[in-house]
């Protein structure tokens, strides 16, 4: 060892005296860490012992410092940061003397100066064989792309122009608007969807936006901040490059088929259906006429065959049943219902509203659904209410059909493509519920109904706040691997040594981030703009080829071997 | 930095006024961290000595019943560390006036008022504790305050108890790190800044909000928090009645109550019925022999793997029951004491159409939470917009995690591209 190693141990302030009396622990150290100067701080994180470390650190000219200091948790990823910060060139790392040593052996001096020690001796062994991950410049490309231009999608497409950045907007439809075409208005204000509509086209007018129409998105290769994305069209497929991903792409609706006889009777139709009558009936009120109408909820849904409640159609239904009492006031309407899900402020005063118009409300248990009467077309339905027990008759010319939203076929391809997880019903997943909006790969976000039915809303809400990430993500120009924004140093960035490399692939299979790939000669190369320093590839690596510099092989086996130091029976 | 700066002028301008963020919880994190990330400085206040708000006090989150804590503390770790994001603890917002004449956006009008410990400063070396343990006035200088406002991935700042303390000023001397003043008068400041993000978050009311339920009357009624504080695993997990320290042999949650009612709130809190059914599986978990019923009007599990979780709970034997009780009842002081002696729930069977009562260890009353206000907000740039495109979280309208840091995010992506607009933009 030329240049010394330097063990910095901060005393916090007197504190570790009890457990770890200064005298035994400076001996202890001494002893067990030949050749390294050791030195004590009363607060390492003051910044007058962080200067003094420091210029220490450089009169010595130290290749390795061990802060012996408190755990990363507390102040000690600040030390190393405000070292790192003072151009401080010696290795650095950490061992934890005060939660994990002095406070947990408090009652144990001897074991307690014992551990300090080991945990100082190890971090040392470990410095001395670590790497260095270069750390990489990752530029990024200044353009978004996002997938599907319904209101999710346009919400993104809209605040990322806003925000100055470039975006293509993809679509299979030749315009904009999504599922909301198919819908007349909206809940809970029920204002036309073209109302809701207009100012997200607007938005989409910054010449920033450039929208492909008819266009899919058929794959997605490269890194974060410079994704290659292989768009389809009519014409044949087009490369583009994208610093960021939006997934957009909605959901569709399930067709009630064959149920509640929506096939043999005519007036037994879906919510869809009805969203197009009343768009018709809305226009020309004179032609409209219906005695009674019913709904029933859950069709296709919270079974066995689809697990969930798809949000949207308690509210659509309160919707459109005040929209069929707005035409005909006397019109008898009944909303059949396994729980009305309105939840919050603004839906739970729709439900009010419909309740004040005289929508009458009845509960069915799932194993006693209703029953659609009639020859031809629709007379009625049969309920037994779950509450009273008793069996209803309701008249009904016109029997609504509320089915869930289920996710679009294309997804799963799609989320393939873009390494989102699929959740067991179907739908992309982001990393819920703290960022749900973001995939485990840095770049690639998800919103709107492709993640969970979602009302209109709620879609454009989603699409605004997935646009400011991927905004945020490119502001700088390159990208954060890290992505932390933490004080100290990063994780480390795994390599593959090619030479070693026996090109098995299970790095490729194990690494939860995409980053470990095989190209096209058979060879394994690592994204650096994708790892995470996680070290799974290096854990399944049976030759030694993948490892994270920083916590290396060597370096953690030198580790193991100062802490089994001289045990009976232990070959590393 | 780009959106903000043109490329013909690389050289920072005059810097820029922050947008002020008015909470710390997960929305007004997520607010301030995505406007911090896109180059635009940030002034978060938060009214505790912490970040992370109402999830640092909830033991673990549905639907995926991971702890809340660590993705929560990084992200607050991540504010703090953010070079444009300016964190003021145990600040809140007074009002907003109107900025000066010819500026655009407002006058914030801040009070911080720093405990006696500031946490921002202590190391927790415990050294203020021993000096006054010293001087004979011990249990003055507490552990940490038993509201749990410290910030649970700090240190753990220890507080004053005034009630004890003889102001002698030998925590002051003893501190290494001059983190200990005995008098701090709160300090008032007028910042300007560029705009206005509110994330004030949510409060359960404190008076009872429908009597009938008996809130206050009985210390085994409890608000949803109050159970959640009781129960939670960092609090020793281990569940007991507060009334005489027995386990609970059963365990209802009432939703609903005061909610959904015309004579308090009227609205859906929304996050309730899931909030119960995560507190019940994991009482049920702790105690696998407890019995737990969750009194419901409709179970609202409408949200991404909320139905599975519903099911999951029925499946795990915990009693679904589709009622509105009309009264708990607590038992006659006399009693209380007495083993077994427990809460009375009066409710209506619809199964057979009877009233029914029935005893209950421990009753959760769940669902009155409301939301807190919003300083100065009729103020702020009417003419922009509504208000509600500044406000996020459940200040706006009732949201879980999930949606809250959703309309975080949202929130700063509308201020952002007013900020954009009013720069002239760019291109």
């Amino acid at each position: 060892m030329s240049a010394r190693t330097v063990i910095a141990v901060c005393e916090c302030f007197g504190t570790l005296g009890r457990a770890l009396p200064r005298r035994d622990l400076e001996a202890g150290l001494s002893a067990r860490l030949a050749g390294a100067r050791i030195e004590f701080f009363p607060g390492l994180c003051r910044a007058g012992d962080l200067d003094r470390l420091a210029g220490l650190l450089a009169e010595e000219g130290a290749a390795a410092c061990v802060a012996a200091a408190c755990s990363p948790f507390a102040r000690g990823r600040e030390v190393l940061a405000g070292l790192e910060e003072r151009g401080c060139a010696a290795a650095l790392a950490l061992a934890d003397l005060r939660e994990g040593c002095a406070w947990l052996h408090a009652q144990d001096p001897a074991g307690a100066v014992a551990k300090a020690a080991d945990l100082a001796a190890m971090a040392r062994a470990g410095l001395e064989r670590r790497g260095r991950s270069p750390r990489a410049s990752l530029p990024a490309v200044q353009r978004v792309l996002v997938v599907g231009a319904g209101p999710a999608g346009m919400a993104a497409a809209g605040t990322l122009a806003g925000l100055g950045v470039p975006v293509t907007l993809v679509d299979r439809q030749d315009r904009p608007g999504g599922l909301l075409r198919q819908i007349g208005r909206l809940f809970p204000d029920n204002i036309p969807s073209q109302d809701f509509l207009a100012p997200l086209e607007e938005e989409l007018g910054n010449p920033l936006v450039s929208f492909l129409p008819k266009t899919t998105l058929a794959g997605l290769a490269g890194d974060p901040g410079r994704f290659r994305a292989r768009l389809a069209n009519g014409a044949g497929e087009s490369e583009l490059e994208a610093g960021a991903v939006v997934l957009a792409c909605g959901a569709m609706p399930v067709l009630p088929e064959g149920r509640y006889r929506a096939k043999d009777l005519a007036g037994v139709i879906s919510q869809m259906e009805l969203e197009t009558r009343l768009r018709r009936a809305e226009a020309e009120p004179a032609g409209w006429d219906l005695d009674a109408a019913v709904f029933i909820q859950c069709l296709a849904a919270r079974d066995a065959e689809r697990p969930y409640c798809s949000t949207v159609c308690c509210p659509t239904a309160l919707k459109n049943a005040l929209r069929l009492k707005a035409l005909r006031q006397d019109t008898a309407v009944s909303i059949l219902h396994r729980g009305v899900m309105a939840p919050g402020v603004a839906l739970e005063e729709l439900y009010r509203r419909a309740l004040a118009a005289g929508v009458r409300f009845y509960g069915f248990a799932p194993e006693s659904p209703p029953e659609v009467l009639g020859q031809g077309r629709a007379a009625g339905v049969q309920v037994r209410d779950a509450f009273s027990g008793r069996s209803l008759d309701l008249p009904a010319s016109l029997v609504v059909l509320s089915t869930p939203l289920k996710p679009q076929p294309a997804l799963e391809g799609m989320a393939r493509a873009l390494g989102l997880r699929l959740d067991s019903l179907g739908f992309a997943c982001g990393r819920e519920p703290v960022a749900p909006l973001a995939a485990a790969t840095p770049g690639i976000f998800v919103c709107g109904s492709a993640r969970w039915p979602v009302y209109a809303a709620q879609a454009a809400d989603q699409g605004r706040a997935a646009g400011i990430k991927a905004a945020a993500l490119l502001a700088s120009g390159e990208l954060d691997p890290a992505g932390l924004g933490l004080p100290g140093p990063w994780p480390g960035t795994s390599a593959v040594r090619s030479a070693a490399c026996s090109r098995c692939g299970q790095c490729v299979a194990i690494c939860p981030y995409n980053a470990c790939r095989r190209e096209a000669d058979g060879s394994i190369a690592v994204s650096a703009a994708r790892c995470r320093g996680c070290g799974a590839c290096a854990a399944v690596c049976p030759s030694g080829a993948a490892a994270v510099p920083e916590s290396n092989g060597p370096s953690l086996r030198a580790m193991l071997r100062e802490a089994m130091g001289g045990a009976p029976g232990v070959d590393l | 930095m780009r959106a903000f700066t043109s490329d013909s002028d690389p050289a920072p301008r005059t810097p820029a006024l922050p947008v002020l963020v008015v909470g710390g919880g997960v929305a007004g994190l997520a607010a301030a961290l995505d406007l911090g990330r896109l180059g635009v400085p940030v002034l978060l206040v938060e009214r505790d000595g912490f970040l992370g708000g109402q999830v640092m006090r909830l033991d673990k989150l549905y639907p995926t019943d991971h702890c809340g804590f660590c993705p929560v503390w990084t992200e607050s770790a991540a504010a703090l560390a953010h070079p444009l994001v300016a964190v003021r603890r145990h600040t809140r917002l007074l009002d907003l006036e109107p900025p000066a004449t010819g500026e655009e956006g407002a006058v914030a009008v801040l009070e911080t008022r720093v405990p006696a410990v500031d946490p921002a400063l202590c190391v927790a070396c415990g050294l203020c504790r021993e000096a006054c343990a010293a001087r004979g006035v011990a249990g003055a200088m507490q552990d940490r305050p038993v509201d749990r406002t410290w910030d649970p991935a700090g240190p753990p700042c220890p507080s004053i108890d005034f009630s004890l303390c003889n102001r002698c000023g030998a925590c002051v001397a003893a501190c290494p790190v001059q983190a200990v003043a005995l008098e701090r008068a709160p300090a008032v400041e007028r910042t300007p800044v560029a705009d206005v993000v509110f994330a004030t978050g949510f409060a359960e009311p404190a008076g009872p909000l429908a009597p009938e339920f008996g809130r206050g009357s009985h210390p085994d009624i409890l608000t949803a928090l109050e159970f959640e504080a009781l129960s939670a695993e960092a609090n020793g997990g281990e569940l007991r009645r507060r009334s005489n320290g027995a386990t609970p042999r059963s365990l209802a949650f009432i939703q609903c109550a005061g909610a959904r009612d015309a004579r308090y709130l009227p609205y859906c809190a929304g996050v309730c019925c899931m909030h119960a059914l995560k507190q019940a599986r994991w009482a049920r978990r702790r105690m696998p022999g407890l019995a737990c019923a969750v009194f419901f009007t409709d179970l609202r599990a409408v949200g991404k793997g909320y139905e599975a979780y519903a099911r999951a709970a029925a499946d795990e034997g915990i009693l679904l029951l589709r009622s509105r009780p009309g009264l708990v009842l607590a038992p006659e002081p006399a009693a209380a004491d007495a083993p077994g002696a427990a809460v009375a729930v009066r409710y209506e069977d619809f199964a057979t159409g009877r009233a029914v009562t029935a005893e209950f260890d421990l009753v959760v009353l769940n669902g009155g939470l409301a939301a807190c206000p919003l300083p100065g907000a009729e103020r702020i740039r009417p003419k922009e917009g509504p208000v509600a495109g500044r406000s996020c979280g459940f200040c706006a309208e009732p949201a879980d995690v999930a949606q809250s840091v959703v309309q975080g995010a949202r929130a700063a992506a509308l201020v952002a591209q007013r900020l954009v607009r009013r720069a002239g933009g760019r291109p």
